[in-house]
């Protein structure tokens, strides 16, 4: 069944057809809010949150965009905008370590571990423009829309935050502004 | 000369450099290595795997749709069309959600926390209700059926009520000496809300109209040319953006934003073709 026929059943109140429509798209909800949150907890509150504004408001949902666009971008912005809970921000270290372990992905696990973990690491306002940019693939102009800043400031963000992962993905690499002078 | 630094090295992943750095690059093999590592690190990103939500997060998320009355249980209805809505219908659907928002949030804003006991259901109250327990057969982890936040202490039961109008059911397993639910609950209506709410009004009953001034001009079949409704959409577009800026998180107003952008998109190509024919 087509995700439109699925909208319509849903908007009734079909839990089935609810079902297929999150079944379809969880994944990318989830896999979003969660490297903007950093947190399990906190990305599952959020992505429910997501799907629950979306669910409630398919009667109002003209079909125009995609739904997995309008969904991406909801859910994207309930994390931008989402509360942040202290005590799960305290906890997040341990909480990411464990879903690491329980989470693998495909591709290289071990590379797909260090970025994950690197990407933690970025304060926070690099972090949502790295994600939303390099893994998203949203635009400094979508971006810079959604953060309520110029795409320049996002450009200059997303720079610092590439430059810092490498930092974190490869410790031994020195390059500050007043190191060595070019011999090659 | 130096090294670029990481940031420029950062810069030069999807950005032209400058004659200075592209000679530099040229010239410097670690600057040229770091670049490719650079590059790589970015390809990698995108390259990414989703990781899974928890298995259980749909069941979490049911509870939470059944407890708003968004699930029911209706005999399956295999084949029902969809069918389309106009602008206005949808300005107005707009203009209705955003008005009960931010009402909500108003009234969110506005509300104080009482204390309640377990076990106990929540009637009709906008309600949170946070933490972990049983539901059914099924393990609970939070529901969110509409405004407010309870948290929940000790050991219990959460249980959507029969009625979704009616909220949780939160039940006391006992075993702390009856559990205690810190929980919220909306104010008495004062004149200061009253006088917030005929305000809201006013301002959603002006929004809504001009949405639907847009919205009709906008509208393919309104007959106006084409720079007359490109005009419309980018009223619109700047319209729901505004909206977008106060509520960014608001689907409706997303999704709205969304069409728009695209109807206005869809009308650029048309114009682009025309100039292309006109040559």
């Amino acid at each position: 069944m087509e995700d439109h026929e699925l909208i319509t059943l849903a908007r009734s109140g079909d839990g089935g057809a609810i079902r297929a429509l999150y079944q379809r798209h969880a994944r990318r909800v989830f896999a979003v809010v969660r490297r903007l949150a950093g947190d399990d907890a906190l990305a599952e509150d959020w992505a429910q949150e997501a799907w629950v504004r979306v669910i409630r408001a398919l009667p109002t949902f003209r079909g125009e965009s995609q739904f997995s666009t309008w969904l991406h971008r909801v859910a994207v912005n309930s994390a931008l905008h989402g509360r942040r809970s202290r005590e799960r921000k305290a906890g997040r270290e341990t909480a990411i370590d464990d879903s690491h372990q329980a989470r693998g992905g495909g591709g290289d696990p071990l590379l797909r571990m260090k970025l994950e973990r690197a990407m933690e690491r970025l304060p926070e306002g690099m972090r949502r423009v790295l994600v939303l940019h390099d893994v998203e693939g949203y635009t400094h102009e979508e971006i810079g829309e959604m953060l309520g800043v110029n795409p320049g400031t996002c450009k200059s963000q997303l720079f610092k935050a590439r430059a810092k992962m490498r930092t974190y993905l490869s410790p031994a690499v020195v390059r500050e502004e007043e190191a060595q002078t070019c011999n090659t | 000369m130096q090294h670029l630094n990481l940031e420029t090295l950062a810069r030069l992943v999807d950005e032209p450099a400058t004659g200075d750095e592209a000679a530099h690059v040229a010239s410097c093999l670690a600057c040229r290595r770091e670049l490719d590592e650079m590059r790589a690190q970015t390809r990698a990103l995108a390259g990414l795997s989703d990781p899974e939500p928890a298995p259980d997060a749909w069941f979490a998320l049911e509870t939470a749709l059944r407890a708003e009355g968004l699930i029911r249980d209706l005999p399956a209805r295999p084949g029902v069309r969809y069918v389309g809505r106009g602008w206005l219908r949808i300005a107005a659907g707009v203009a209705l959600f955003l008005m009960g928002g931010a009402a909500g949030v108003y009234l969110r804003e506005h509300r104080q926390p009482q204390l309640a006991t377990a076990p106990e259901t929540v009637r009709g109250e906008p309600v949170v209700v946070r933490g972990r327990g049983a539901v059914g057969g099924g393990q609970f982890a939070s529901a969110e059926p509409v405004v407010g936040e309870t948290e929940l202490r000790g050991p219990l039961v959460v249980e959507p009520a029969v009625d979704p109008g009616q909220g949780v059911r939160l039940t006391s397993l006992g075993g702390d000496g009856g559990a205690r639910v810190p929980r919220t609950r909306r104010p008495a209506p004062s004149s200061e809300i009253a006088s917030a709410q005929r305000q809201l009004a006013e301002a959603e009953a002006g929004y809504m109209a001009a949405l639907q001034r847009y919205a009709a001009i906008a509208d393919p079949q309104s007959g106006a040319d084409a720079a007359t409704r490109m005009a419309a959409l980018d009223r619109m577009i700047n319209t729901t953006g505004a909206a977008l800026e106060s509520a960014p998180d608001d689907p409706v107003a997303n999704g709205y934003h969304l069409a728009a952008l695209r109807e206005r998109d869809d009308l650029r190509r048309q114009l682009a073709q025309t100039d292309k024919d006109w040559f």
